[in-house]
């Protein structure tokens, strides 16, 4: 009987000492794979967001030709020529929101900003587009362009170029671009 | 007979304890193995991330003219990519594309180095610049070189 119980005894403690160790190995496995399946994103698979460059997005943008003509609805009209450059063209809508203008005259030439955009933005890219007075850069922007996948919630993952454009009134203005990556829910709703 | 009094039960009670044992160091080395191949498939894409970024920063500047002025369509359809990204490519394959982004869409210049196969891990890199057409609309153009 005496030997029994030592017998069962010892035999319990080896085995509780093994499923320890078992288990220990198991969490080390899953922590270890957690931590690679976040890191181990590279290659063509990698997020957009990391490889997109924003003020080089800007940048061109900003120097490229509009590629159509447009009119304006505006009194007097104003007449954009194919050749007219974006920051020229994106200038005249600033100066005209900021003395007051219907922003929704701009509505087909935001479409053309937009649609240049989109085209140089690697995709599954959501934007935005607001321009500053750089006397007050404290004051609210102006919109100018927003993508329907835009969320104005606060998000850690954007990315923002700006680049200043003076006026010829000597007023300048900064513009600025942000970047983020739409998530699925906003790509659905489109 | 002998009575047992030292805890050893014999092959079979120890068994359950070997298969857990057993279990757990399997998996730590199954861990291991994966996590080192993991780590040196990040390397490689590193590596190959480096080649393909210094082969597109060798192409963007031959498609500026030699005056400094701004590039031209024209200009750029003449380029030989194959033999510019070659000289850079440390051995790697890779394929590399100047298209037009905007007003319209269309493919200028591309080259590879010739060599057809599976490509397991690519990876791309592109650069963006303005260049000017043949009726003076001012385009952007997209330099994008794969490698792998």
């Amino acid at each position: 009987m005496r030997g029994k119980s030592w017998n069962a005894r010892d035999g319990q403690l080896a085995l509780l000492d093994a499923m320890v160790f078992f288990v220990i190995a198991m969490l080390v496995t899953n922590v270890c794979f957690s931590y690679l399946g976040q890191s181990s994103t590279s290659g063509l698979d990698r997020p957009s967001i990391e490889r997109c460059d924003p003020g080089m997005i800007l940048g061109v943008f900003l120097e490229a030709s509009l590629g159509r003509s447009i009119v304006i609805p505006s009194s007097p009209e104003v007449e954009l020529d194919g050749k007219d450059q974006v920051s020229d063209c994106l200038l005249v809508e600033i100066e005209c929101i900021e003395g007051g203008g219907d922003p929704l005259i701009f509505a087909s030439l935001n479409q053309i900003f937009l649609g240049i955009l989109l085209g140089i933005c690697p995709p599954g890219m959501s934007l935005l587009l607001v321009s500053y007075r750089a006397a007050c850069l404290t004051g609210e922007p102006v919109p100018i362009i927003s993508d329907p996948t835009w969320t104005t919630d606060e998000r850690a993952d954007v990315r923002a170029a700006s680049a200043t454009m003076s006026s010829s009134e000597q007023h300048v203005h900064l513009v600025v671009l942000k970047l983020a990556p739409a998530t699925l829910p906003e790509l659905i709703d489109i | 007979m002998r009575i047992d009094d030292r805890g050893v039960g014999g092959f079979f009670e120890d068994l359950p304890v070997m298969i857990f044992v057993l279990a757990g160091v399997s998996s730590l080395i199954t861990t291991g193995v994966y996590a080192s191949e993991e780590i040196s498939r990040a390397r490689e894409s590193e590596e190959l991330s480096f080649v393909a970024v210094r082969m597109v920063d060798g192409l963007v500047p031959h498609c500026r003219p030699v005056d400094g002025a701004m590039p031209t369509l024209g200009h750029i359809r003449q380029l030989n990519a194959s033999d510019i990204c070659g000289s850079l490519a440390s051995g790697r394959h890779f394929i590399a594309a100047i298209v037009m982004r905007h007003p319209g869409y269309e493919l200028l210049c591309q080259g590879s180095d010739s060599v057809r196969g599976p490509a397991c891990d690519a990876i791309a890199a592109t650069r963006l610049l303005n260049a000017l057409d043949e009726n003076g609309v001012i385009t952007i153009v997209e330099a994008r070189v794969v490698a792998w």
